[in-house]
């Protein structure tokens, strides 16, 4: 399968929200990483019909997905950011709610849920009312509802905002799973979610598509440019001011730097293996 | 003080509200004009200068013109004159009903119905007033001596009342009363401050709780005890801030329209309120009436935002609030009940005061254990003790809400 | 998915319980406004009955013979029997239509009133419209507030077939619950006054008399029903608009409902309500068959006039104006569907019970129960004329000239017992002295009815008993419509009157009038009432009819 989007852009009076954006994406899991306000929603929006873009369009498979109708809908998968759903609604009396919308026939509606619930691991709280679930397990039954048509697009919104750890690595392995012969597409800002998961990561600044590729070759481009150095705590002003921190940890009465740097801060710095993060950083630290 | 400014920012000073209001004002002033241009048609006594030709309105304003203000020996006779004069035609009966340029309307019988309807009649209403009214003192301080002998407190603490304000009364101005009756009449502003009332409380603490602030303010120190108490507080503030602006609307327009003449002449100079209670002038009457709808919805407010913040079912608060009008209406139209079930619902009802013009007409009292009181003094005692009541129960449900949350945390 | 909406709405947000409180109101209101009819006919009822059962139908020679025959036998009294005022009363009544209906109307003597309360007046149900409201609301903007609005965009039948049955379901809720309410008032009234003589032509009421439609009843009353039910399908799609555009449940709801009332209060004289391109004209529908209404009165030069007060919609513009609301509410429907598709202590629980009891439960309060008789120990004889009483020392008598009750005790002392030092507007008639109390009833030769007071002989203290006049002056800014006080037949004087511990009687001509002195109802408890004596004993009205009989009355 693929999808490609061929210079998308959206306009919100004389303002771009989205800028000429050109990607073509396959099977696989996608990482959309970007600040608050950088065009994520937007372009999930778009991708989902739920807003029209100014111009561009997208094909899935060659054909354009606003030729496709409700048949494009079929093949999408979506959790908002946030979501709410229906507070006294019961989990499995929603799910059944959602095949319906999702056109899923009586016949499979039952297996539906009930694979949906197991992929989910929430088998445990079927009966009780959404208002009843903690954070976590609203977001699980969020990607439940957003699989029972089994979708071949998978579209997260902030999927793991406000989760705790053990909420976000369950829910990092949910994906995982699913991402097999399909194409989940995550938005976020939490670098840490991206890293472990993604195949390739599309990072957006003020609406354009500024980075696109493997963690591995994003991170290639900053190679040689992170650095480690121990520092006395009078000098660290000076060392903020002048150059990029990633990090600051104090051990003892030094604090430890991660510094990104296209020269050597110091004689003392020590070159280290760059992450993501610190990818994010150039782009959005500046 | 800055949080009850936030809480008027949060509940008011929002682009629909605000929207809504300006929509809500220009209604109320079309309403205003539009039952201006219909004033006078039928069989009403008004007269206006849309419904009126040109000779009846030219005649009209020289009579003001001329006799507007103090009334003099030398105006009254213009009057009594000219009335006279016209009387004995018509009565003869053998008056020509054609057009005749010689008379002022044009006709002779308009002649004299514009000067008995509007100038003969009320003048002779405010000449006669001042012996009518020492005739009633008299009674009344006849009636003292006589409920005292037989020991009836409560006809004889009236008949006191009532020798105490209508003594000494005099009426010595003449004026064109339409507009200041019109202004006192008018009444459907109080309809659109009720529904921007609506507007502002029904989301009020729907909507903090649905957005999760409600908790958030409750964990601080100053808004868990500041949260309900200011946004009542700011309902307060939005009630008298609407009948204030309303109030000054209607003020100015019917300005416009009657050029409300005579501020300052007494309240019972209109016939309306021949029997009122009160000293003051027509002007200072109307602020009255402004301050009793202040006070009246600072009392339906406090009901409202109980309800707005009981219940968390949108609807339900709409019907709640809905029937608690209705009712609240129903029962102030009881003003003048007869059965004690009346009169108590009446009271109860804040709404009561928003028809301070209409209570003021007369002499209201009621029998409290013998003693006369009058009935805005008992309605206002009961509305203190009620929302003296209402606040309780609001401290004790805040109490309840906060202990409860602190336990789930 | 139909089933889903419906369950979202009447499970889910309660609108079921809505709908229950409404019902339960509307009957309510129903049942306690009654159906209209004239005091004539409220006070003969038996008699009216009785000739509408023997004249009722087409208008043949034999019962024109009959009718004449009557006629003579009522006004003349040429068998020489005496005929009772209640009688005469609803004969009137019955020949006044049978008049009508012979030179203008339908040739047909009808009951009337069932088909009047459904035509002749044009109140707007508001009971409905709240609910038609709230259901909106509850089928969009719960989808906004949960933000699920982007959920059903993204799925193949959210985005399209959901949004229909949306708005189908909107529409049908309009219909059909407007359809639900208007036959609460058509079973009321089937049950109370019935529907007869369905055939008979619009005419037939003699409000109709210049109408312009050659209609049936039956017809007609099709064509409001159809009309409203138009409307409530309207009002849905309004209020489905302002529910999508404002996206806020309490918003949309006052907005909705703001819709509804302003109209109906600017514009609740006239024609004007009827041409606005909203809901209200629809919903109100009867003025849309109504011909030109007049008001009459004395102008300034004391000639009689006649002002037009609503204007006759003709046929025509009634058929461009059903076009154009249709046409407005297929934009509204497409304007929905295109703009939501784009392309939601255990202290509180007792309080919001009581809430909801004290809610339901104020209107019983007012409904009042029935009392038993409780030994009454009022034993009184009454005749024609009370304004003199005489007592055991003294006496109490109407001084006529400065309309006030004078007492004068056993050594000729005059002391006035009406003290209050303001004017009465009413001319005092009679009085009644039991005990330590005076009551004085006053009327006036206008239409305001009577008024009771009394005055405890001791200390003076002068009291209000009973008016006519309703006792509530609240109009709801316009939206409530005056009742004619039609209860009270002031053409004639009261001849005598008493106060019981429950009831005021009184007798006008021929018949006694019993007044509930708590709920105000009243009731013709004799009639063929003879001029003379008449006894009260302990709950016990006796007098001589017109065939010089003693009869009794004994209270409940």
């Amino acid at each position: 399968m693929k999808l490609e989007l061929n210079d998308i852009s959206k306009m919100y009076g004389a303002f771009y929200a989205l800028k000429d954006i050109s990607v073509t994406l396959e099977n696989g899991v996608y990482g959309i990483l970007g600040a608050n306000g950088a065009g994520k929603t937007t372009l999930i929006n778009i991708l989902i019909g739920v807003i029209q873009e100014n111009s561009g369009f997208i094909l899935l498979d060659g054909k354009n997905i606003k030729k496709m109708g409700t048949d494009y809908l079929d093949k999408i998968g979506y959790l908002p950011q946030y979501p709410q759903f229906y507070p006294n609604f019961k989990m499995r009396e929603f799910l059944d709610y959602m095949c319906c919308i999702k056109g899923i026939s009586k016949k499979q509606r039952r297996e539906r849920i009930d694979f949906a619930i197991e992929q989910v691991n929430l088998q445990e709280h079927e009966k009780k009312r959404i208002r009843e679930l903690s954070g976590g397990m609203r977001q699980r039954l969020g990607i439940a509802q957003a699989i029972l048509n089994n979708p071949e697009i998978l579209v997260l919104d902030e999927p793991t905002a406000g989760l705790d750890p053990g909420e976000r690595i369950r829910f990092r392995n949910i994906i995982s799973r699913l991402s097999k012969d399909r194409m989940v597409m995550v938005a976020t800002h939490i670098v840490s979610d991206i890293e472990y998961i993604a195949n390739e990561v599309l990072i957006l600044q003020n609406g354009c598509l500024v980075q696109k590729g493997t963690i591995e070759e994003l991170c290639a481009e900053v190679e040689g440019k992170v650095w480690q150095l121990s520092l006395e705590e009078k000098d660290v002003s000076g060392f903020v001011n002048r150059f990029l921190v990633a990090n600051m940890k104090r051990e003892g009465n030094k604090i430890s730097m991660r510094i990104i740097s296209d020269d050597k801060p110091d004689e003392m710095a020590v070159y280290i293996k760059p992450q993501l993060e610190d990818v994010f950083l150039l782009v959005f630290g500046r | 003080m800055k949080i009850i400014f936030y809480e008027v920012r949060k509940c008011f000073f929002t682009r629909p509200l605000l929207i809504l209001l300006g929509i809500l004002l220009t209604l109320n002033m079309l309403v205003v004009y539009v039952q201006y241009r219909q004033a006078g048609i039928g069989f009403s006594d008004d007269f206006t200068r849309h419904m009126a030709t040109d000779g009846e309105w030219n005649y009209y304003q020289t009579l003001h013109q001329e006799l507007d203000g103090t009334i003099t020996k030398e105006k009254v006779h213009l009057v009594v004159n000219d009335y006279k004069t016209y009387q004995k035609k018509i009565q003869r009966g053998d008056y020509s009903t054609e057009y005749d340029p010689n008379t002022n309307t044009g006709y002779l019988f308009g002649d004299y119905s514009l000067l008995k309807t509007h100038f003969y009649e009320p003048m002779e209403y405010l000449i006669s007033y001042r012996n009518e009214n020492d005739s009633l003192v008299k009674r009344a301080k006849q009636n003292i001596v006589f409920f005292k002998k037989l020991g009836n407190r409560f006809e004889m603490e009236r008949n006191k009342y009532i020798v105490e304000k209508y003594q000494s009364r005099d009426t010595i101005e003449f004026y064109d009363t339409q507009g200041w009756r019109k202004l006192l009449e008018y009444d459907y502003s109080d309809l659109m401050i009720i529904v921007m009332l609506f507007a502002c409380m029904v989301p009020c603490f729907y909507s903090e709780r649905k957005n999760g602030m409600e908790n958030i303010i409750l964990s601080t120190r100053k808004g868990s005890r500041s949260y309900v108490c200011g946004k009542h507080l700011a309902f307060y503030a939005c009630a008298i801030f609407l009948v204030l602006i309303f109030a000054t609307c209607n003020y100015m327009l019917m300005d416009c329209l009657y050029n409300l003449p005579g501020g300052e002449m007494k309240l019972y100079s209109l016939q309306e309120y021949q029997y009122t209670s009160l000293n003051i002038s027509v002007r200072q009457f109307y602020v009255l009436v402004v301050i009793l709808k202040c006070i009246a919805l600072c009392g339906i407010v406090t009901i409202l935002g109980i309800i707005s913040r009981l219940f968390s079912n949108v609807f339900t608060i709409f019907m709640v609030m809905l029937a608690m009008v209705v009712i609240g209406l129903y029962f102030s139209g009881f003003i003048h009940g007869i059965s004690n079930v009346a009169v108590m619902a009446a009271l109860a009802s804040p709404f009561s005061l928003l028809q301070g013009a209409e209570l003021y007409k007369g002499l209201s009292g009621i029998n409290v254990a013998g003693h006369f009181l009058p009935w805005l003094s008992a309605h206002l005692a009961l509305q203190v003790l009620l929302q003296i009541g209402l606040w309780l129960l609001i401290w004790i449900y805040t109490k309840c809400i906060s202990r409860r949350l602190r336990n789930a945390w | 998915m139909l089933g889903k909406e419906l369950n979202k709405v009447f499970i889910k947000q309660k609108g079921i319980c809505f709908f229950g409180i409404l019902l339960l109101l509307k009957m309510t209101f129903v049942i306690f406004g009654g159906y209209d009819s004239h005091y004539l006919i409220d006070q003969n009822e038996q008699y009216y009955t009785d000739y509408m059962n023997r004249f009722q139908g087409e208008i043949t020679e034999e019962k024109q013979e009959e009718m004449e025959s009557e006629y003579d036998k009522v006004y003349h009294g040429k068998d020489g029997s005496l005929d009772s005022s209640q009688r005469e009363k609803a004969f009137q009544v019955i020949y006044h239509q049978y008049i009508y209906e012979k030179e203008k109307g339908g040739g047909v003597l009808l009951d009337t009133r069932g088909w009047q309360s459904i035509l002749e007046h044009d109140d707007l149900d508001f009971f409905m419209v709240i609910f038609v409201i709230l259901i909106s609301s509850m089928l969009f903007c719960a989808e906004y507030e949960t933000e699920m609005d982007v959920l059903l965009l993204s799925s193949r039948e959210g985005k399209f077939h959901t949004v229909k049955i949306k708005i189908a379901l909107g529409l049908f809720c309009g219909a059909f619950f407007s359809f639900v309410f208007q036959m609460v008032n058509f079973i009321y009234l089937k049950f109370s006054v019935g529907f007869g003589y369905g055939n008979c032509l619009l005419k037939s009421l003699e409000m109709f008399e210049k109408t312009q439609y050659k209609i049936s009843l039956r017809m007609a009353v099709v064509m409001l029903v159809a009309m409203k039910v138009l409307g409530g399908m309207l009002l849905a799609a309004v209020s489905m608009s302002v529910a999508i555009l404002l996206k806020k449940k309490s918003l949309s709801l006052i907005v909705g409902f703001l819709l509804v009332l302003i109209p109906e209060t600017v514009c609740s004289k006239g024609a004007i309500g009827y041409y606005l391109p909203l809901p209200l004209g629809l919903c109100r529908a009867s003025g849309y068959l109504w011909s030109d209404i007049y008001e009459s009165g004395i102008d300034e030069q004391g000639d009689f006039v006649r002002q037009c007060i609503f204007r006759e919609i003709p046929i025509t513009a009634l058929w461009g104006l059903l076009f154009l609301f249709v046409v407005e509410l297929v934009i509204l429907c497409g304007f929905c569907f295109m703009k939501f598709s784009k392309t939601s202590l255990k202290f509180v629980m007792p309080i919001k019970r009581s809430a909801y009891i004290f809610t339901l439960a104020v209107p019983l309060f007012f409904l009042g129960g029935c009392g038993k008789y409780n030994g009454e120990q009022l034993s009184i004889e009454l005749e024609d004329g009370q304004e003199v009483w005489q007592m055991e020392k003294g006496k109490v008598e109407i001084d006529p000239e400065n309309n006030t009750v004078v007492y004068t005790d056993s050594s000729g002392r005059e002391s006035v017992l009406t003290k209050d030092v303001f004017p009465l507007e009413l001319t005092i008639h009679s009085i009644f002295v039991h005990g330590k109390e005076c009551y004085y009833l006053m009327e006036n030769d206008t239409d305001t009815g009577i008024c009771v007071r009394k005055v405890n002989l001791e200390d003076y203290s002068d009291v209000l008993v009973y008016v006519s006049v309703e006792e509530n002056i609240e109009d709801f800014y316009g939206l409530k419509t005056e009742s004619q006080n039609e209860g009270f037949d002031n053409s004639e004087d009261t001849r005598w009157f008493f106060v019981s511990n429950r009831y005021i009687y009184l007798k006008k001509k021929n018949y006694i009038m019993q007044i509930n002195k708590k709920s105000r109802r009243q009731k013709i408890v004799a009639d063929q009432v003879e001029d003379g004596k008449v006894t009260y004993d302990k709950g016990k009205l006796s007098y001589m009819n017109a065939n010089k009989e003693w009869v009794v009355y004994e209270e409940e």
